[in-house]
């Protein structure tokens, strides 16, 4: 990133090509929309190439490129309809618990992962979040607490809840 | 207890295991390209800015210093020469006085030398020649009364055994002939304020007639000036005339010999002797055997054998 910042345009390539993956699936999913999701992943970037020259190498350079795009998911979630998005639950597909209960019996695993995908696009945005920015980012649960602006244990019960209600969705899933 | 603590891990790894088989999307290459395309740009972009904005700063920069030593040089000479930026025409004219004056002081060179050094020429016609004339006379005068010798001007224009004089081959010697480069000769009784002023008015008169000539003409010019000098001029005028005029031309011989015999015959040796060393600087080439006709060979055989006396400090 610092050779970046001094011209190198060689080290931005470097870092796009690292980064540009979790975060595309992280705009994605958080936004469930392509097209806007594509627009929004873009003006990300922008933001991070205007805002390289405030890059301080005092921390995790992937925490502060999801802090970007937080920022600017939120952004978009305000514009929107905040209080449906933010707030909004919507009721998980029921997963049968056999299936989750034996694994193996999982013929099609092609399904189930799909299946995750629909479950997670209908979790409540913060719990959605917390869940991506761990898997995606692989960020620690208070760099997640740091980034969301929450406390550790809101964090840490955020993930609690979203991978419960993923786990009893797939549970209840018959492919 | 045991069974659920190993059934979560493996719980939690079933979900990590199906998200990651989701991984497979990315970014499309158009949007790729377009983001790569943006971040170069902006990178050369500004490698583009900043020898701009450094170049905005210099100017200003460079002005500012220039102006800031101006005035530190300005007003370094204004606290330490203030007469230099204040009164710079009269300072050159007085630099220039000693200079002149220089030329009266023997140097054992000879006189054609030091009128060889190039001068600058007056055209005494113009209006300004004549006030300056006059100032210059006025200076002069302070001048001298300034340095005030116990001696009279005669005697400390005498007292001086070896004297450049100028020669009619002698381009553009006007300014040779202002008041304070006379030569006295003894006859001048003046006093010294009454002897600068005839001097003066003498001068413009000489002035008047002479022009700025050329290296080539100035023989010419002041061969006529000289010439129109005796015609106009009386004897006892030409005893007040500056001496320089006098003898830069032929003309000034027989008044030269004249001055010489009157002394003599008023029992004044000590003047004649002075006048005669004058004389012979200035007339080195005059035949001695023509002055010991004229002015007797009792006179002149012992001041050509005695040497001169030492100069007056």
């Amino acid at each position: 990133m610092l050779r970046y910042c001094n011209g190198e345009t060689g080290a931005f390539d470097l870092l796009y090509q690292r980064h540009k993956g979790p975060l595309y699936r992280y705009v994605q999913r958080m936004i469930r929309n392509p097209a806007l999701g594509d627009e929004i992943y873009q003006d990300v970037w922008m933001r991070f190439i205007d805002a390289r020259a405030k890059y301080r190498e005092s921390g995790k350079f992937r925490a502060w490129l999801f802090q970007i795009a937080h920022n600017r998911i939120m952004d978009h979630f305000r514009k929107q309809q905040p209080e449906q998005e933010l707030d909004e639950e919507k009721t998980v597909t029921t997963l049968p618990q056999a299936a989750w209960q034996n694994p193996e019996k999982m013929v099609d695993h092609q399904l189930f992962a799909d299946k995750l995908l629909e479950l997670l696009s209908v979790l409540p945005a913060p719990q959605r979040e917390t869940f991506l920015l761990r898997q995606e980012a692989g960020l620690s649960l208070k760099e997640i607490a740091e980034l969301t602006q929450t406390s550790d244990e809101g964090a840490k019960s955020r993930l609690r809840y979203a991978i419960a209600r993923l786990r009893q969705g797939l549970s209840e899933f018959k492919p | 207890m045991s069974d659920k603590q190993n059934q979560t891990p493996t719980e939690d790894e079933v979900l990590d295991l199906l998200y990651d088989m989701q991984t497979d999307s990315r970014p499309p290459a158009d949007l790729d390209r377009r983001i790569l395309q943006a971040a170069h740009q902006a990178v050369e972009t500004e490698s583009q800015i900043k020898p701009r904005e450094a170049a905005q700063w210099h100017v200003p920069l460079a002005f500012a210093a220039v102006l800031v030593l101006s005035i530190g040089i300005v007003s370094t000479l204004q606290r330490e020469e203030p007469e230099l930026l204040t009164n710079a025409p009269e300072m050159t004219q007085m630099q220039e006085a000693p200079a002149r004056s220089q030329d009266m002081v023997p140097d054992h060179k000879p006189a054609a030398k030091a009128i060889s050094k190039p001068r600058r020429v007056v055209v005494p016609e113009e209006p300004p020649a004549e006030s300056r004339l006059k100032k210059e006379g006025k200076q002069l005068r302070s001048r001298q009364a300034e340095k005030a010798p116990p001696t009279s001007m005669a005697d400390q224009t005498m007292a001086l055994p070896e004297v450049s004089v100028s020669t009619p081959s002698a381009p553009a010697q006007t300014e040779q002939l202002q008041p304070k480069k006379v030569l006295r000769t003894p006859a001048m009784k003046a006093p010294a304020d009454s002897m600068a002023d005839a001097a003066g008015d003498k001068l413009k008169l000489g002035a008047n007639r002479m022009q700025a000539q050329s290296t080539t003409q100035g023989q010419i010019s002041i061969a006529s000036k000289t010439e129109a000098f005796a015609e106009s001029t009386t004897m006892e005028e030409a005893e007040m005339a500056p001496a320089t005029a006098i003898a830069a031309s032929p003309a000034g011989i027989p008044i030269r010999l004249r001055a010489i015999q009157k002394a003599l015959e008023g029992d004044d040796k000590t003047e004649a002797e002075k006048l005669f060393r004058t004389f012979r600087l200035q007339y080195p080439d005059y035949p001695l055997a023509k002055l010991k006709k004229e002015l007797g060979e009792d006179f002149v055989n012992p001041l050509v054998l005695k040497p001169a006396p030492a100069p007056k400090k």
